[in-house]
């Protein structure tokens, strides 16, 4: 049964923050992140006759890390250098605006591959699994470029445990 | 808390903006234009084939010696393509000469096509483009198709010029660059990058420049 354009909308209107969002964590930039989760979803309407409803939201994620590895896929780009931050993620849960600061500063310093990894795991809380399928890399690439995005925010390595 | 939690935690905060509100009109509009260019983009593979059967079928790649850089080879049904080394998952993207008959424009006769090539087999997902308006070897750029996302694929932006040209440049992302190229033919150019881009150019072997024709990429 074809999907109609009413439920596209609904789907639309109900992802889209979560998108920029997922957007500005990938790409630092709030007018990068409106354009590329805007392109997302146009990417996502054009497919939506193939795309389940269950699966709605993880095609316009996939489409989205990808658009977003693949805008730094440039010659001449110089990539992120293994210049660790002065301190790990700030603890001072009153002082938002350092912590805001701290972060978006934090993940300019990962490789593209390496903050698509960080954000769909621990912000889009993505499986593992998952992740290597949507940005077409092998489970164990997944797991490394996840550990050393950890370790350049200064986040120790930890067992993932019973969260997939 | 962990230190992960604690990052888990700075990511869901809120930025310090208001996200802009979503443009559903913008949004269906472009949408729309990808899914009229993708089933194109379909009928035009499967005229590829049948292409391939009415000249001997044998359109097997050629594999070239392994090395870096594009190349052109010459498969057994004399029709050339062009290996882009660009790989998309388990395939690369190859550009290939198709004919084309315009009714609207007999200067109009070929046209080229990107697709993806799996271990060397026949290209497939192809996204054609070709001149429109006079000449299909009128000296400058031509058929210029900027990148898109097919069916979760995503196309370099490709196009060929017409004329002896030694160095196509343009602007990526703010950056001038230096485009790789491959002979489709005498005469004939392709040319391809990962991205989109402006100000195409094109210079001769002496470092100068060459008429532009029709440089600026097409999309959907």
């Amino acid at each position: 049964m074809a999907r109609g354009d009413d439920e596209f909308v609904e789907f639309a209107r109900a992802s889209s923050a979560r998108l920029q969002q997922a957007a500005y964590l990938l790409t630092g930039d709030r007018h990068d992140a409106e354009d590329a989760a805007q392109t997302a979803l146009a990417r996502t309407y054009a497919a939506w006759s193939r795309v389940r409803r269950s699966d709605a939201y993880a095609y316009a994620r996939t489409v989205l890390a990808n658009l977003v590895i693949d805008q730094w896929r440039r010659p001449m780009r110089e990539y992120a250098t293994d210049v660790l931050p002065e301190q790990p993620v700030p603890r001072d849960l009153a002082d938002d605006v350092t912590r805001r600061r701290w972060l978006i500063q934090a993940l300019d310093r990962l490789s593209p591959r390496e903050r698509a990894v960080v954000v769909m795991r621990h912000y889009l809380d993505v499986a593992e699994a998952d992740v290597a399928r949507e940005l077409d890399l092998s489970l164990g690439t997944v797991k490394s470029l996840n550990s050393r995005g950890l370790a350049k925010l200064r986040i120790p390595a930890q067992r993932e445990g019973v969260r997939r | 808390m962990t230190e992960l939690e604690d990052l888990r935690a700075a990511l869901r905060e809120p930025p310090d903006y208001a996200p802009r509100p979503l443009d559903l009109g913008a949004v269906m509009t472009t949408g729309g234009r990808i899914r009229r260019r993708r089933r194109l983009a379909t009928g035009a593979a499967g005229g590829l084939a049948v292409l391939a059967l009415l000249v001997g079928g044998n359109a097997v790649l050629q594999r070239p010696d392994p090395g870096p850089g594009p190349a052109a080879v010459q498969p057994a049904a004399g029709r050339t393509v062009v290996r882009t080394g660009i790989k998309d998952g388990t395939g690369e993207w190859v550009l290939v000469e198709k004919p084309v008959v315009l009714d609207t424009n007999p200067e109009v006769t070929f046209g080229i096509m990107l697709g993806r090539s799996i271990d060397g087999g026949e290209p497939v997902g192809g996204v054609m483009s070709n001149e429109v308006e006079g000449s299909d070897s009128a000296p400058g750029f031509h058929a210029v198709q900027g990148r898109m996302d097919v069916d979760g694929h995503t196309n370099p932006t490709f196009g060929y010029y017409a004329g002896p040209a030694a160095k196509i440049t343009a602007t990526v992302d703010g950056v001038t660059v230096t485009l790789d190229q491959a002979p489709l033919r005498d005469g004939i150019q392709v040319f391809w990058v990962m991205g989109d881009v402006s100000g195409l150019a094109a210079y001769d072997a002496d470092g100068k420049k060459l008429p532009e024709g029709n440089n600026t990429p097409g999309v959907g």
